[in-house]
């Protein structure tokens, strides 16, 4: 394992990891005010239980994101020190605000978990949806510290060194606000979609229908919303990458000849020596239209571009497929749930949509893995777009494949430990709710 | 606008030493209560950080953010050389703070409680020793150029120096932690008195580790040790550190822990901008006789800039909440 590699996967493993506490402490508490509204408006005991509930589980995912998210920041000087020093100054500024924003959330989230005894029914109502918002906020201004590095600018680059930095040039950068879109979008769909199959699946499981309807009820408006809006908001994010990124999207179609009325690939596994892709089926002219709009639009393809610039095509191109394929599967439940409730007929009765709900628990956490795969490495080998290649920026320190270990071994044990607490949480869930019920 | 900046990193560093070292120091004692099989700590643990921990935790993210974005060449530097310790703290960070998230939000509390108690008490303990190391090794001399690994990767941080300051570290932090507790304690008197007792023993743990921090120093490293007595503000500050144990004495004595809690907490901090000060405006030195200072690290005057109205900002808009916070759960008060 090289230094390079290892360095790489140690990021990945780190963000991939983070990223999921990330998310669910953005929408979350969202939910959870939600149902804690319900609580205060209407004095149905059962949404007070559900309000619990959920806390208990954004206890455990908050103390998991932040912790993982001090690792992560470290990291950036631990494994790519030569990029932190000249990149810090410029593209530092998204990270002091983000600063604010999740203290902040720090402080209303102790005061939300532990005020329940203290403080005002409303006050306590107010500091859980500042969780959210707070939340929301931080990932908004992190994200426009990754848009940086795929739109760098505010700077001048002359012999390996930044000149003139304007540091709010850096940050308010093309790329952020069609990323910070995409990832809000996103979120609510991965984390509405896991908190509805969860949900759904109690009900499958005949368990407490009651309250687990009304935490459907709960989370539905979120799924819908964006599950209606990812595809566009997809849309527009790769209309952005093919304008800014032509090899990045290049890379996650496996299109290796520029040409007009480029055709758009349906899976498929790129063959990258004999530039082909196998197994996939072709769609003519449709990448040239969701690119520009336009069927007879001409797309730039990889050859267009120097071997060494490629990005590794393979994993882009799977990730790429696989978090279409996700948005798909969301809009189509979505959809379908609509229409069930325009003829007013019960969702939940349908077992076909309490099943596809139920293998969505994992879908969106999958898809948020894999649109972040496509957004890193189908950067590489940039780790500053165009300015500095990863390769340039990795630290000096050798041995590194064991950090990567030591992380791994980390990662995976926490995952397991929030996993089993879950599946503790669910156990208890469903006997204490038999005794409710 | 460079002065406010460092002075807004100092002020979080002294409340991450502050408010955060007695959460470890929390954990520390928990443990050693443990340990020892004397009634369990655990409720008055929970009671003392749950609601407070991750945001004093909080001081850190800051801390780094100003390193990021104004001294971005210093991070990588010790980044860089210092990558194995500060592995070994981000390990214990992830470790303790997850344990004690995982023990309170177990929904089934069994055997797994002590399980989680024993991981929250070790990484607490591993995690505070290896934050001192990191300190004692950023006053020593780093490498300027990089040679073998030893010399570039290990021996920054491998001294006696940085393991004494480790220890000093470890033993700030439960003195801390005790005195914070005996004001969370003062429905139980006799918890009171047990922790009172345990205060003393902290006490004689800080003096000796901080007398071998000096030893250490005066036998290895001079320069720490000549600079710490040269400069009259670090002088005046341990001075006042020293008187403060008078009033101290008294308000253990008298049983006004809330009192005691703020002197402590100003002790500790004092100590901390004596070492801070002592060191301005140096940020790093290296082996080859050259120095990083804070205005040689420093980003362009634009960027300072931005830092600058991110932290006023920032601060203006935190700290209203964060002393609310503290308010809500400090003054022992249910609504109910």
């Amino acid at each position: 394992m090289d230094s390079l590699f290892a360095a790489r996967s140690t990021m990945a493993i780190s963000l991939g990891f983070h990223i999921i506490f990330a998310i669910v402490g953005m929408i979350f508490p969202l939910l959870m005010s939600y149902a804690h509204f319900k609580w205060l408006r209407t004095k149905d005991n059962d949404y007070l239980i559900l309000t619990k509930w959920w806390m208990k589980g954004l206890g455990i995912f908050f103390a998991t994101g932040a912790v993982s998210g001090t690792a992560l920041s470290f990291e950036l000087g631990l494994l790519w020190p030569t990029f932190m020093k000249h990149a810090g100054p410029i593209f530092g500024m998204p990270f002091s605000w983000e600063g604010t924003a999740f203290f902040l959330e720090a402080i209303f989230l102790g005061l939300y978990l532990y005020g329940f005894k203290y403080l005002r029914p409303w006050i306590h109502w107010l500091t859980g949806l500042g969780v959210g918002i707070c939340g929301v906020s931080s990932g908004i201004f992190v994200v426009a510290a990754n848009s940086w590095m795929n739109s760098p600018q505010g700077f001048k680059w002359i012999d390996g060194r930044a000149y003139d930095v304007d540091a709010v040039a850096a940050m308010f950068n093309p790329a952020w606000f069609s990323q910070a879109q995409h990832t809000v979008i996103t979120a609510a769909l991965a984390v509405s979609m896991g908190v509805l199959g969860i949900h759904a699946y109690f009900i499958y499981k005949k368990k407490n229908m009651v309250l687990n309807r009304k935490a459907i009820k709960i989370a539905l408006p979120f799924f819908l919303v964006s599950a209606l809006l990812t595809p566009i908001s997809g849309d527009y994010s790769a209309k952005d990458v093919a304008k800014r990124q032509p090899l990045k999207l290049a890379a996650m179609e496996a299109h290796y000849d520029t040409e007009t009325r480029a055709g758009l690939w349906l899976g498929g596994l790129p063959d990258v020596e004999n530039q082909t892709v196998n197994y996939g089926i072709k769609l003519p002219g449709l990448l040239s239209f969701l690119a520009f709009g336009d069927i007879d639009a001409k797309v730039q393809g990889l050859n267009d571009f120097p071997r060494e610039h490629w990005p590794p095509v393979v994993p882009v191109h799977i990730a790429f497929q696989i978090m279409v394929a996700v948005g798909t599967f969301a809009l189509g439940v979505a959809v379908l749930i609509l229409i069930f409730m325009l003829r007013k007929k019960d969702y939940l009765k349908s077992n076909l949509i309490l099943r596809l709900l139920i293998i969505g628990i994992p879908l969106g956490l999958i898809a948020v893995e894999a649109g972040w795969t496509v957004t890193e490495v189908g950067r590489q080998p940039w780790i500053i777009y165009g300015i500095m290649k990863t390769a340039e920026a990795v630290t000096p320190m050798p041995g590194l494949q064991y950090m990567f270990f030591t992380f791994t071994a980390l990662y995976l044990f926490l995952a397991i430990m929030v996993s089993w607490l879950m599946y503790r949480q669910f156990r208890l869930f469903q006997t204490e709710e038999a005794n409710n019920a | 606008m460079l002065e406010f900046i460092i002075g807004i990193l100092a002020i979080s560093l002294v409340f991450y030493v502050v408010f955060a070292g007695a959460d470890f120091g929390a954990g520390i004692y928990e443990f050693l209560s443990f340990i020892t099989k004397r009634p369990p700590r655990k409720k008055l643990v929970e009671k003392a950080i749950g609601p407070i921990w991750e945001a004093n935790h909080m001081w850190l993210i800051l801390v780094v953010v100003i390193f990021f974005m104004g001294f971005s060449e210093a991070f990588a530097e010790f980044s860089k050389l210092l990558h194995i310790p500060i592995v070994l703290i981000l390990i214990g960070i992830s470790l303790r703070g997850t344990a004690f998230a995982f023990r309170h939000y177990d929904p089934i509390q069994d055997h797994w409680q002590k399980k989680y108690t024993i991981l929250f008490g070790v990484s607490s303990i591993w995690t505070a020793f290896w934050q001192g190391v990191v300190v004692g090794a950023l006053f020593g001399d780093l490498p300027s150029q990089q040679t073998d690994f030893y010399t570039t990767f290990i021996a920054p941080w491998f001294t006696a120096f940085s393991f004494a300051v480790g220890l000093f570290v470890v033993a700030v932090y439960l003195y801390l932690a005790q005195t914070f507790f005996l004001s969370e304690s003062s429905d139980d008197p006799k918890v009171t008195r047990s922790i009172k007792n345990d205060v003393w023993k902290s006490l004689v743990f800080v003096l000796l580790t901080g007398g071998l921090v000096f030893i250490v120093a005066w036998a290895k490293q001079p320069k720490f040790f000549s600079v710490f007595f040269g400069h009259p503000a670090s002088i005046t500050l341990l001075v006042l550190t020293t008187l403060l144990f008078f009033p101290l004495l008294n308000s253990y004595k008298t049983q006004r822990f809330n009192l005691a809690r703020i002197l402590v907490a100003f002790q500790v901090a004092f100590i901390f901008m004596a070492v801070l000060i002592k060191r301005f405006p140096i940020l790093l030195s290296f082996n080859d006789g050259t120095i990083m200072t804070y205005s040689s690290a420093a980003a362009p005057e634009s960027t300072l800039k931005q830092l600058t109205i991110a932290l006023a900002v920032g601060i203006t808009v935190v700290l209203p909440f964060l002393v609310y916070l503290l308010k809500i759960f400090k003054t022992n008060r249910d609504r109910e």
